[in-house]
């Protein structure tokens, strides 16, 4: 389904509860990953934007989010257990404006960025691309990914790609 | 989530299967509206209930034909609405799915809240004093507490929504079966329990609408097609066990209570079950007053579980609905910090506690709410069975996984059997108008509200079947 959404990326291999997505022109490769949320009578089934990028030294996560009490006016991050290199990508990220201009729109769930010494991963959860299933009332539904939360994804993956790969 | 043509991608295989269904039958037992139901049937009806459960469960099995044939067909998240919308048109479609979410939600999600209070005011001496008025402010506190929560994007998850989840359900089945083992404390002739509506056909037939709210939720157990290998085998297989499941664990739950609980009269010409007395009766019956404690936990444990699941899904689809255009655009903020749709949140929680405030934990009111959501469930079975016929004639070209056994017979059985339903929902002590009346009210703003959706605003004609080729190129879906 979230397929539908994306249409100028394909399908590029997968398994259980993933797929790669790449670009059919320019832009940017990453994966999708499927995360369920079990609750009692109910379940919601959300997609996880992921990019992986080859980097040593960087450990730690960082979780970003918005900054502002009721509107939103920028990014902020908070490191946990990050070492200096992390704490130095954890800089640039809050630093970043393209980043900043590419994320503000964004309705996220969550947004990290976990290092493990050998590799950084960036992770995006989002409102939409997910299905919403209730036993009781019963109901099913697909939240689409729509074409401005689509725009501003692959905006905000290019941009994280960037930073990450230190270009 | 990908193509199917694609990529192999599939859900986890935990979402799906026998003990999904299992699970999910035990645990709509002791969702609050539903223990209600339960009760007040098996206390007003006995053995006559029991007879009302099993011809529900065929009409069940007979409707989850159809939907198993509509699914294999248009293997989409869409459901009721691409179903309606492929057999019959938008407008029936738009109409079928807001009364089979909206209306039901808005019914069945007050009655949850309304129940919250009254059992809780039953269960717990300490709180006895609002069983007559006054319960509301139980049901109330709890979804104003679970809605801060939700707000605050506090997640359960983990090891403390897993056991929560497992004490109650292990609750339920230790309850269930020490009530069947232990021996017989009341002097119950038969298994269930006498009949104080009537023993004839009537009488039976006046006890169905309360049964098929029993199976409520029995869809659930179904995953969609599109995350399942083989699904024109496994989606039937998942629902026929699903409403067995139920089923049987009704049958069990009534029986346990009819062996445990001695029918008095409480004094004033009632009977103890015809009251939620009966389950903290049947609770110290089994296992003292430590038991009344222990289930009368468990009960809040479920109906805080069940209303956190809507608060935590259904602002989530306002937010598609807001993005789609559908609702204002207020129900797409979420908060900077907290990343949370807190106008969804407020919605969901502002329509239990407005209901449950007006219903004061009054037992026939929720009934006729809980009635009132099957009409709605009726209403949008019959034209999921009508969409599949239509079908059949219209497009008996396309790719059928699974075709209906003995076609159309389930299909005709079911819609039958529903209609009997409608007609004889109210059961004895209730009349049609209290259930109709609020149920046509809200059918009808859903009818002008699709009328106005499709002309206005898709600009469709909202009488043309759509084709399923379209339906499933919208969300990017294939077949097996």
């Amino acid at each position: 389904m979230i397929a539908a959404d994306l249409p100028g990326h394909r399908v590029d291999g997968g398994g259980r509860g993933s797929a790669r997505f790449v670009p059919v022109g320019e832009g940017v490769s990453f994966s999708v990953v499927e995360h369920v949320e079990k609750r009692f009578l109910g379940r919601t089934t959300v997609a996880r934007f992921v990019v992986e990028v080859d980097r040593e030294g960087a450990s730690g996560s960082i979780t970003i989010r918005h900054k502002g009490n009721t509107s939103r006016v920028g990014l902020t991050t908070k490191t946990r257990d990050g070492n200096p290199e992390m704490e130095s990508i954890a800089g640039l990220l809050e630093a970043d404006a393209a980043l900043e201009r590419a994320a503000l729109p964004l309705d996220f769930k969550k947004f990290e960025v976990v290092g493990d010494g050998v590799g950084v991963k960036a992770t995006i959860e989002l409102m939409g691309g997910a299905v919403v299933a209730v036993a009781f009332p019963p109901m099913r539904s697909y939240v689409r990914l729509y074409p401005d939360q689509r725009d501003a994804l692959l905006a905000t993956l290019t941009e994280v790609e960037r930073i990450l790969s230190g270009v | 989530m990908g193509g199917r043509e694609q990529t192999d991608v599939t859900l986890e295989k935990a979402a799906v299967g026998f003990p999904t269904a299992l699970a999910t039958a035990v645990g709509l037992i002791i969702a609050g509206s539903v223990l209600l139901t339960a009760q007040t049937g098996f206390g007003a009806g006995g053995w006559v209930f029991a007879w009302a459960i099993l011809i529900a469960y065929v009409i069940m099995l007979a409707q989850s034909a159809s939907f198993s044939e509509a699914a294999g067909i248009l293997p989409t998240a869409g459901s009721v609405y691409d179903y309606v919308a492929a057999g019959m048109g938008r407008f029936f479609a738009i109409t079928g799915s807001l009364a089979a979410y909206l209306v039901v939600h808005v019914f069945a999600g007050v009655a949850e809240t309304a129940t919250a209070g009254v059992f809780a005011s039953f269960n717990f001496t300490s709180l006895e004093r609002f069983q007559e008025s006054g319960s509301w402010w139980i049901g109330v506190v709890l979804i104003v507490v679970l809605a801060v929560v939700n707000m605050l994007g506090i997640r359960p998850y983990g090891s403390a929504e897993i056991v929560m989840t497992a004490v109650m359900w292990a609750t339920l089945i230790i309850f269930g079966v020490a009530g069947i083992v232990a021996s017989k404390k009341s002097s119950i002739t038969g298994l269930f329990g006498e009949s104080f509506v009537g023993t004839d056909l009537t009488a039976v037939l006046t006890m169905v609408g309360l049964a098929l709210f029993l199976f409520v939720g029995v869809e659930y157990v179904t995953p969609l097609a599109s995350e399942l290998r083989d699904s024109s085998r496994n989606i039937p297989r998942a629902m026929y066990v699903g409403v067995t499941a139920v089923a049987a664990a009704m049958f069990l739950y009534g029986l346990a209570v009819a062996r445990q609980v001695e029918n008095v009269d409480l004094g004033d010409g009632t009977f103890i079950l015809d009251t939620p007395l009966a389950i903290p009766a049947f609770a110290e019956a089994v296992m003292g007053g430590f038991g009344r404690v222990w289930l009368g936990i468990a009960v809040l444990l479920a109906s805080a579980a069940t209303l956190n699941t809507l608060l935590a899904g259904i602002p989530r689809i306002f937010y598609g609905m807001a993005k789609d255009g559908t609702l204002p655009r207020s129900f797409a903020y979420l908060h900077p910090k907290y990343k949370e749709p807190w106008v969804g949140i407020a919605l969901v929680a502002v329509i239990g506690i407005v209901g449950a405030v007006i219903l004061d934990g009054d037992v026939p009111s929720i009934i006729n709410l809980i009635l009132a959501a099957v009409m709605a469930w009726i209403f949008s079975y019959i034209l999921v069975n009508i969409s599949v016929i239509l079908l059949r004639n219209r497009r008996p070209d396309i790719v059928r996984p699974y075709s209906t056994p003995l076609y159309p017979f389930p299909q005709l059985l079911a819609t039958a059997g529903l209609l009997v339903a409608a007609w004889y929902v109210a059961p004895p002590g209730l009349t049609r108008s209290d259930i109709y009346t609020p149920f046509f009210i809200m059918l009808g703003i859903c009818a002008a509200y699709a009328l106005i959706w499709t002309y206005a605003v898709q600009k469709k004609d909202p009488w043309k079947p759509v084709e399923p080729e379209e339906l499933m190129a919208v969300e990017g879906v294939t077949r097996d």
